[in-house]
């Protein structure tokens, strides 16, 4: 189990983000990538965040571990409390204590985020030695235990070779178990397994499946494929243009979705299982432009149930924190 | 599809007005006028453009005399009201012949390095397009002259062509020039020629020589650009230590480095024969480089993705 | 290319079913490409394609899938000739292809009946930012087929592009616009008119929709499908999307390795996929519904994708088959047709 016991009260979540906004200063003016974005995540607990690019689903959880880049990122709003801490805009030094140690992250491309000129070995045992005060052979056994964990085939021969001489799959391993070393008590996995094939995709999410069950961490999950959180997440945000539009746990959220957007997400996904030329529906139209977004709800130009209303004010919360939904008129159950 | 042909151009008013795109050109432009230190520089350059050609007949017309006008009664005289940089030795005003120098200065750069552009665009281009043994050939050619010493190849060039004159000195200089925008070019044209919009165009059936023009060439333009502009103000330099050999433009005709040259060996007794000139050359080059820095900085590829 | 050597493993070949009017026919198609060894060693090979049949039905759609590196990519462009094969034959609308190529100041060209011919085939590519020149107009992007072959210009071709347009849903007023001022999902429109610009009957289509946003990714395969419902186009549509390409496609060819182990009806290769490799790979494709994520079964696969340089012998998919056997080691299984209409490449499979 984790280093960092639960040290805070039953029913406290582990990671409480309330009314988070982080914009950029552009030449194009002030972009609102993420505008007032709130979730939770339990201990122990999968949230899956669902958007496509520019939705502000890797922005947001960027400025959990701050990594947004300032300038030109602000936070004119907001907090984020990590297990009980006020984590939003501290230090870079108390940040750098929090990251890689008690949250981690993976990111789509393991290239960029592992170091070309390190020896595997070398990448693994430098988190251990500035963490966890490890000496440079017991970090090796330490991060040799760690590969072997992750599944990495012949990992005493592997652990000195340098990523380029790593499979897609074997580099994505690599990173997970970087993120894992310092049984961290959350872990951001920023689209885990886009630039992977699907057989490696199922691999690298079994095992993200598999040691979240057993080491019991709390995951965000950011990714655009539906397919991908079906199976892993417990609850799903749906982000859209900077806001979160829909969130409820993940059967509910596939089962009976309550807006336009992820319920049009639903049919315009071609799925393996159904017949061949089923049709898909596809939303109308495009994303929205973050440095100019339309009046009233975001989504109301693509949406076929918009009104005049929708063009003009941004729809209210709908519904209590199991399932909620920012839409004046909202999908009900069995609707299409 | 056929009733197109009649419709001829949209007219405005029908609802058929075309939406004008911003080419990445205007793009460029548009950022290359934002930044501040390169229109200082392209004013400035401008202006002594204008000052270097006109300069010289304004004061054949008004006052009679050019650059090579000699009275020796009055020579080696110190900036005075007349003459306001004062006179060689020889008694020619020194402004005039700074103007002039000025002159023959800026054209020797830019045809230089119109020169160098031109045949370093296109060899490069066809040795990169053509690629394998061609174009290792042709990238041999082009370190075996870059490793023999540039400024030996000048001086036989210029031996060759006889005689000193300007021609022989720009085609000499850019003989040289174009080595490295050979290699640049052709390393452009390498990575271009992958990308897939030039493999989209080759699966449509253009043609070889259509691809290079059409599609390699326009996309490589930014780079070479940007050395043309630098290269420009080198030239000029270059120019200048020819002079400084002996072995540019010849007298009565001055260059900016063949009146440094001249001021140089008369430094102590005759200061403003070097200052003047030297101070001419040094806001030339100045302006030209700002100028060259903001082109580089407006086609920044790196900015393109950008908003 | 041309001086590869000839395998020495059997081929797949001339046991396939001649498919009744196929546009597009591939035989033994292989691509080799010479990588440099080792200092001294001998030359070598990457076998990117390795004896590939392939059959495109006239006014119908064949998807062809598998992970990167299969060769997928590079048997869509071999077989359009956007590269010479090694050896093998591409037959199109009855008439042979890869003999049609010339030889010029020592590189590949086709000759003057395969440019003609290739008016016929165009291709849509992955990345609708890098497959547009920048520094082009629509107008200049759509039209420039046109020009090419000299079937318009001046009004007639701005009014053919703007046409063009309109057909696969964009505004013609922005006829005048760059690609940097368009999203992906539009520069991929315009992609799409460009292909049809000459009014092929068959488009190679390489992974159109895999850089796209999600609830773009869905205009585009409908556009795809009713552009193919109104014009009679015939399809390769390359993508590893399983999902997508079996929403698009009648039938469905899996590749891995360089060649094909399974070809059959989209519906057969994904409810009931035979092939060891097909069913590791359509258990591993996620399904959004959680329901039944829950009660699926992965097969997982072990190991990594061996080299395409020294492929293994035998099947080249032994040495992760969770089935394999001694004769999987030894001996390559032949693309051999099943009573169901389909085609595996399995010494295991009945």
């Amino acid at each position: 189990m984790s280093a960092h016991a639960n040290t805070g009260g039953a029913g406290e979540p582990l990671l409480r983000v309330d009314d988070l906004a982080v914009h950029f200063e552009t030449d194009e003016g002030v972009v609102k990538a993420v505008d007032g974005v709130s979730f939770e995540v339990q201990r122990g607990e999968v949230l899956g965040i669902v958007g496509e690019s520019g939705s502000g689903k890797s922005v947001a959880n960027q400025a959990i571990v701050g990594l947004v880049p300032r300038p030109p990122g602000f936070y004119p709003r907001g907090r984020i409390h990590f297990d009980g801490q006020q984590v939003l805009g501290l230090s870079e030094r108390k940040l750098r204590d929090i990251r890689g140690n008690r949250i981690a992250m993976i990111f789509q491309d393991p290239m960029t985020s592992l170091n070309p000129y390190l020896k595997v070995e070398r990448q693994l045992t430098e988190l251990l030695e500035r963490h966890r005060n490890l000496d440079r052979r017991k970090a090796r056994t330490g991060a040799i235990d760690m590969l072997v964990q992750v599944g990495m085939p012949e990992a005493e021969r592997r652990v000195d070779a340098y990523p380029h001489e790593l499979s897609g799959g074997m580099r994505q391993r690599v990173m997970i178990a970087m993120a894992l070393l310092c049984e961290p008590e959350l872990l951001i996995a920023d689209e885990p397994t886009t630039a992977l094939d699907v057989t490696i995709q199922a691999q690298v999410l079994d095992l993200i499946r598999d040691l979240q069950a057993r080491l019991g961490t709390s995951v965000i999950l950011i990714t655009h494929d539906l397919g991908v959180v079906a199976g892993m997440a417990h609850r799903v945000a749906v982000m859209y243009a900077g806001r979160i539009v829909e969130q409820a746990d993940t059967d509910t959220l596939f089962a009976a979705p309550r807006h336009p957007y992820t319920g049009g997400l639903l049919r315009s996904v071609p799925r393996i299982d159904s017949e061949p030329g089923r049709a898909i529906e596809a939303i109308k139209g495009l994303p929205p432009n973050p440095a100019a977004l339309p009046a009233g709800c975001f989504f109301s130009p693509r949406c076929g149930r918009a009104s005049e209303r929708c063009g003009q004010v941004y729809p209210d919360r709908d519904g209590d924190a199991g399932h909620y939904v920012h839409c004046h008129h909202p999908l009900s159950e069995g609707e299409p | 599809m056929t009733a197109g042909e009649q419709d001829g151009p949209p007219v405005a008013g029908q609802g058929a007005e075309l939406v004008r795109g911003v080419s990445l050109w205007q793009d460029a432009w548009a950022r290359l006028k934002r930044n501040r230190m390169a229109m200082i520089g392209a004013a400035n350059t401008l202006l002594l453009v204008f000052l270097c050609f006109l300069g010289p007949i304004a004061v054949r017309a008004v006052w009679g005399y050019g650059y090579e006008t000699q009275d020796l009664a009055y020579g080696a005289r110190p900036p005075n009201a007349e003459h306001w940089f004062g006179t060689d030795f020889f008694g020619r005003d020194l402004l005039t012949r700074v103007l002039y120098g000025g002159q023959i200065s800026l054209t020797v750069g830019l045809l230089a390095a119109t020169v160098a552009a031109t045949v370093g665009t296109l060899y490069g281009a066809v040795s990169g397009y053509l690629g394998g043994r061609v174009d290792n050939l042709m990238m041999r050619i082009v370190d075996v002259i870059y490793a023999l010493p540039y400024m030996f190849l000048v001086i036989i060039l210029i031996a060759i062509f006889q005689a000193t004159n300007l021609v022989s000195l720009f085609v000499g200089l850019g003989m040289v020039g174009w080595l490295m925008t050979a290699r640049i070019v052709r390393g452009q044209i390498l990575s271009l020629k992958e990308r897939e919009f030039v493999q989209a165009a080759r699966s449509m059936g253009v043609s070889g020589p259509t691809t290079i023009v059409r599609h390699l060439i326009p996309n490589t333009l930014g780079p070479i650009i940007v050395y043309f502009t630098l290269t420009v103000p080198s030239m000029i330099l270059q120019e200048a230590f020819l002079s400084f050999l002996g072995l540019g433009v010849q007298a009565p005709r001055p260059s900016l480095g063949a009146l440094i040259n001249d001021g140089a060996q008369h430094m102590t007794v005759f200061w403003w024969e070097l200052v003047f000139p030297a101070t001419a050359m040094a806001v030339l080059l100045f302006s030209l480089n700002f100028v060259g820095d903001g082109v580089r900085d407006a086609l920044d590829p790196q900015m393109r993705g950008r908003g | 290319m041309t001086n590869a050597p000839r395998t020495e493993r059997g081929s797949s070949a001339h046991t396939a079913p001649e498919v009744a009017d196929a546009l597009l026919s591939v035989r033994d198609l292989r691509v080799h490409f010479p990588v440099r060894g080792r200092l001294g060693g001998p030359r070598e090979f990457v076998r990117a394609v390795d004896g590939v049949d392939l059959d495109v039905p006239r006014g119908r759609t064949l998807g062809l899938v598998g992970e990167s590196g299969c060769g997928k990519t590079t048997a869509g462009r071999a077989a359009l000739q956007l590269l010479r094969p090694t050896t093998g034959s591409v037959t199109f609308d009855g008439r042979e292809l890869t003999g049609l190529w010339r030889r010029r100041f020592g590189s590949d060209r086709w000759g003057p009946e395969l440019r003609e011919l290739r008016q016929r085939m165009q291709m849509i590519f992955q990345d609708p930012y890098a497959s547009l020149n920048p520094r082009m107009t629509v107008e200049g992007l759509i039209g420039e087929p046109l020009v090419t072959f000299r079937r318009a210009q001046g009004r007639a071709l701005r009014a053919r592009v703007q046409a063009l347009m309109e057909r696969v849903g964009m505004d013609p007023r922005y006829v005048r616009r760059y690609p940097h001022e368009f999203s992906g999902g539009q520069r991929q429109r315009i992609g799409i008119a460009r292909a049809l610009a000459l009014e092929p009957d068959l488009i190679v289509c390489d992974e159109p929709i895999s850089a796209l946003d999600v609830s773009i990714q869905a205009q585009i395969l409908n556009l795809l499908g009713k552009l193919q419902a109104d014009l009679g186009l015939s399809y390769l549509f390359i993508a590893h999307d399983l999902a997508a390409v079996q929403h698009l496609s009648d039938r469905i060819a899996v590749m891995y390795l360089g060649r094909v182990v399974e070809e059959g009806q989209a519906r057969m290769i994904c409810h009931k996929p035979q092939h060891p490799y097909t069913r590791a790979l359509i258990s591993a494709v996620p399904i959004p519904d959680p329901a039944v994520e829950r009660t699926r079964r992965r097969l997982p696969l072990v190991g990594d994708v061996p080299s395409p340089i020294r492929p293994p012998p035998g099947c080249t998919f032994h040495t992760r088959c969770p089935d394999a056997q001694e004769r999987c080691r030894t001996e390559a299984p032949a693309l051999r047709a099943r009573a169901d209409g389909r085609r595996i490449a399995c010494h295991l499979v009945e």
